[in-house]
């Protein structure tokens, strides 16, 4: 069973997100380019980093919001830790 | 079992393999092969550290010390550091193998396990005070804790640039709880081989307390757009993160990328502050409640103190204000001051601050400006941020209670000479291909359709002739028949396992009995690759044991001896494996001393264990093979002649127990073979079928020589024994007059099996051959158990019950069989 769930513009993910959810999620980001996303993490215990990419890439470029359970989390602090023009500036 | 401790010690054996079989050449001089071994190690001790396995994670560290000061040539090789490390990981074996039995990490023996360290310790120069002076680790200081707190909207090369050079850490620091920033530069392709950092970052826990991702605007467009990237697992991301933890905490964690990772130690940001900081977490929940903070470290609140003004500075808004103010406040009370700002106002509130910290006169920027512009050189910072770093400060001191709580109950390795023997070889697990479970699953699909074509065949079957319908369920037999083979092929290549299972076990047996002996003896494993059933793979291992003892003990000679008879002080024992037909064969072969069979034949002769005119026609191998018979296995025996008999006819009993057989060859002085005969698989076994008074009897077709039909005027007496000519060889006959119908036998023609055992041949009578059968053999069980005649039981198609005659125990029980008096009337 998926981790995460599609709503139109939302994103649900709940427990272990694992990497072989990567491609479904990219799929979905590249068709929601013109669109304002929500990626509810409330419910996510562990995330694998190319999902965690996956998203700071869509964040880089398009509008989208993170709706954070636990903050102590590592994948959210990755993604809260975002700083996303360091390489422009470098 | 823990799926983290079961994976690592699954990947622990295979390191232990790895170094078991290149240890003995790491004085050769090869770099590589050195550093192989230190990564093994390595490994070894980062995924002990990780499931929380101390017993294995202490001495491997140490033994890892010593092949890093090897490998960096702070040290020479020595003899004696082999068999310190030898000791080492033959330890970390034995409790690796514990914890398999157990389920769960054990505890080491503190005895064997501080005697190893010691001596690593001793070969690397130190003494018991201070052993790891000379261990330098690629870490600096950053001279400025601010720097690290800031490091988020720092260029990170920028960061690196500005520290010091390498820092010896001794053993006053190396455990010390502090904060690091860890930066990792990994390959883009570490995902695709199943790494995940943020993983193995989280395996720190609570230690962690920031961490900060990095993308660039043309990565970010390449991992959306997938371009070239089609599994979605290259990695561009760059993280770098703040953690909480001793160095070799973080090393543990990070053991699969500590390759890939710089560590930068904190100079100022000591996290043993023992602070009490209940309230801070509140001030998230914007609560009004003000906080306690207690003795809380001057530099850390320079470092909060200075974020609130630069975030002040940046954004300058109403809510930022509020927040900042109530954060000041805390780190006031903290100092022991009172925060009093004369306004509200941002200029006010980094006034009050800077009575307290030296901080920059702010000029604050009244706009709040878009979070994409913000300007990293100028060292402006989100609003999330200062808040971020006070939670630290808050998950930081839970975190020293935390790692108050008691150590987890381990169980103790219980250490005893038998265990050897009584470990399990393989496991309950066994893996199996892919490949091969979806022939399997085809194969099972066919046999359906078979099944599903009976019912029509049935219905066709009115009104038929029977030869058509014979014919018709024949082809289906046919087709069926075809289909079980294949099911059965499969499912016996799904038991199949390599030898080396078994023998990589003996190197370490090998090792420590001939440290025992005193002797030097080097042991050769060939073709570990060749395939046995599982079960015959854990029947194997411990008559095994029992050959490479006694090779060692009574084969192999001194160095000394050795030498004196011109031979290389180290011995040699080489375990060979290769397949031939449907069986295994394994040799085991040793350069020692030999056995003189003629002292074998004084040894029977003087214990009576044999009938000395059989002596007469017995080749001088069949006499070295009596050294089996049982009753010669004494331990005063093997002392006094060539050397060989502790538990030889044990180890015969064993290896025919599930149908193989054993043969020695040895030439005095010069060594000793010896060869087992094993069966690929027991689970089905091929049997000549044959009947007895209307009883089914099957013998184990790898023992038929032949079946034939001779006349009675064939049968020839000789000493009163009953004999046929076949071919010109004479072969002894046997009847087993009580499962016999006797009256059967009259007639011209008598039906045979002729059996070879042990190189001998017998011919049993039977009453009649009814052909070759392949069956599930099945032991005797209950009061039949320990029947000297049959060896177990198989179903038959019809139903009824075939018993397997053994013809080893035939063949040794022939003489109370009543032959003689049963073929007497046969004769007559």
């Amino acid at each position: 069973m998926s981790a995460i769930t599609y709503n139109e513009n939302k994103a649900l993910f709940e427990g272990n997100v694992f990497e072989d959810e990567v491609l479904a999620l990219r799929a979905f980001l590249q068709s929601k380019t013109k669109e304002q996303l929500s990626f509810d993490l409330t419910s996510c215990q562990d995330m694998h980093t190319a999902i965690v990419q996956q998203l700071l890439a869509f964040k880089t470029a398009y509008d989208c919001e993170f709706i954070y359970g636990d903050k102590t989390k590592t994948y959210a602090m990755a993604l809260e830790g975002f700083c996303e023009v360091s390489e422009a500036v470098a | 079992m823990n799926p983290l401790l079961e994976s690592f010690l699954q990947e622990a054996r295979e390191n232990l393999k790895f170094i078991e079989q290149n240890l003995e050449d790491l004085g050769s001089g090869d770099d590589e092969l050195l550093n192989a071994i230190f990564r093994a190690a390595h490994t070894l001790k980062g995924g002990s550290g990780i499931v929380g396995f101390d017993g294995v994670r202490d001495i491997t560290h140490k033994a890892e010390d010593l092949l890093d000061q090897l490998r960096a040539k702070k040290l020479s090789y020595q003899e004696s550091m082999l068999d310190a490390l030898y000791d080492a990981f033959d330890e970390v074996l034995n409790l690796v193998e514990s914890a398999e039995g157990a389920g769960d990490v054990v505890e080491a023996d503190s005895g064997v396990s501080g005697r190893i360290i010691e001596q690593l310790d001793l070969l690397m120069g130190n003494g018991a005070e201070s052993n790891i002076d000379s261990f330098t680790l690629p870490d600096a200081f950053v001279t400025s804790s601010e720097a690290i707190y800031n490091f988020s909207k720092i260029n990170f090369d920028k960061l690196k640039n500005g520290l010091e050079s390498e820092v010896s850490i001794d053993n006053s620091n190396l455990n010390d709880q502090r904060a690091y920033a860890i930066f990792f530069d990994l390959d883009k392709s570490c995902m695709i081989f199943g790494n995940d950092p943020l993983y193995a970052l989280s395996l720190l826990g609570d230690k962690v307390k920031n961490v900060v991702t990095d993308l660039g605007l043309d990565a970010a467009k390449g991992i959306i757009e997938g371009k070239g990237d089609e599994e979605g697992l290259e990695l561009y991301l760059k993280i770098t993160a703040l953690v909480e933890a001793s160095y070799e905490e973080i090393e543990d964690a990070l053991f699969n990328f500590i390759d890939d990772i710089a560590i930068y130690a904190v100079k100022d940001c000591d996290v043993s502050v023992p602070a009490s900081v209940e309230g801070q977490s509140e001030i998230d929940e914007k609560t009004d409640e003000s906080a306690k903070v207690e003795n809380i470290n001057t530099e850390m609140l320079n470092v909060i103190l200075d974020q609130q003004c630069e975030q002040l500075n940046y954004l300058g808004d109403q809510e930022s204000t509020l927040r900042v103010k109530e954060i000041a406040s805390i780190c006031f009370e903290a100092a022991g001051k009172t925060f009093s700002p004369s306004s509200d106002k941002p200029e006010a509130i980094l006034s009050a601050i800077g009575e307290l910290v030296e901080v920059e006169t702010p000029v604050v920027e009244a706009s709040v400006k878009e979070k994409k512009q913000v300007d990293i050189s100028a060292k402006k910072v989100e609003v999330t941020k200062p808040i971020q770093t006070v939670e630290k400060s808050v998950s930081k001191q839970k975190s020293v209670v935390e790692n108050k709580k008691p150590q987890k109950e381990v169980k103790t390795v219980q250490k005893s000479e038998s265990k050897e023997s009584k470990k399990e070889v393989v496991g309950k697990v066994v893996k199996v291909e892919q490949s091969s479970i979806d022939q399997l699953m085809s194969v099972v699909g066919e046999l359906l359709v078979a099944k599903n074509s009976l019912p029509y065949l049935a219905e066709s079957v009115e009104g038929q002739e029977s030869e058509v319908t014979k014919r018709a369920i024949m082809e289906k037999y046919s087709f069926i028949d075809r289909l079980t083979s294949q099911l059965q092929d499969l499912t016996m290549s799904m038991r199949m396992l390599p030898l080396s299972y078994v023998f990589d076990r003996y190197p370490k047996l090998v090792r420590e009995i001939s440290k025992k002996l005193g002797k030097k003896v080097k042991l050769v494993q060939e073709g570990g690759d060749t395939k046995l059933d599982k079960n015959m793979i854990e029947m194997l291992a411990d008559p095994l044991i029992h050959i490479i003892r006694n090779s060692l003990d009574h084969g192999i000679e001194s160095p000394a001896t050795r030498k004196e008879s011109g031979k290389a002080e180290s011995g040699q024992i080489t375990m060979k494996a290769y397949p031939e037909s449907d069986r295994v064969m394994i040799e085991i072969i040793d350069d020692g001393k030999g056995i003189d069979s003629q002292m074998v034949v004084n040894k029977v002769l003087e214990k009576d264990l044999i009938d000395p005119s059989k002596l007469d026609t017995m080749s001088d191998n069949e006499k070295l093979n009596l050294i089996m018979l049982p009753g010669l296995s004494t331990a005063e025996s093997i002392s006094e002649y060539s050397g060989r008999g502790v538990g030889m006819d044990v180890v015969k009993k064993s290896i025919e127990s599930f149908g193989g057989t054993i043969h020695l060859e040895s030439s005095v002085g010069k060594g000793t073979k010896i060869v087992l005969s094993i069966p690929v698989s027991l689970a089905v076994t091929t049997l000549l079928h044959v009947s007895m008074n209307d009883m089914h009897y099957g013998f184990p077709m790898d023992s038929v020589s032949e079946t034939v039909k001779i006349s009675k005027e064939s049968i020839t007496i000789l000493n009163n024994e009953y004999y046929i000519y076949l071919r010109g060889e004479i072969i002894p006959l046997v009847v087993i007059d009580e499962m016999m119908d006797m009256h059967a036998l009259d007639t011209d023609s008598i039906a045979l099996v002729v059996l070879d055992v042990q190189g001998s041949q017998v011919a049993v009578v039977v009453n009649d051959l009814l052909g070759q059968l392949s069956v599930v053999q099945k032991p005797m069980q209950g009061l039949l158990s320990d029947h000297s005649l049959i060896g177990g039981t198989a179903l038959l198609g019809n139903g009824q019950i075939m018993m397997i005659i053994d013809p080893v125990s035939l063949w040794e029980v022939s003489d109370s069989l009543g032959s003689n008096a049963a073929l007497e009337t046969v004769v007559a």
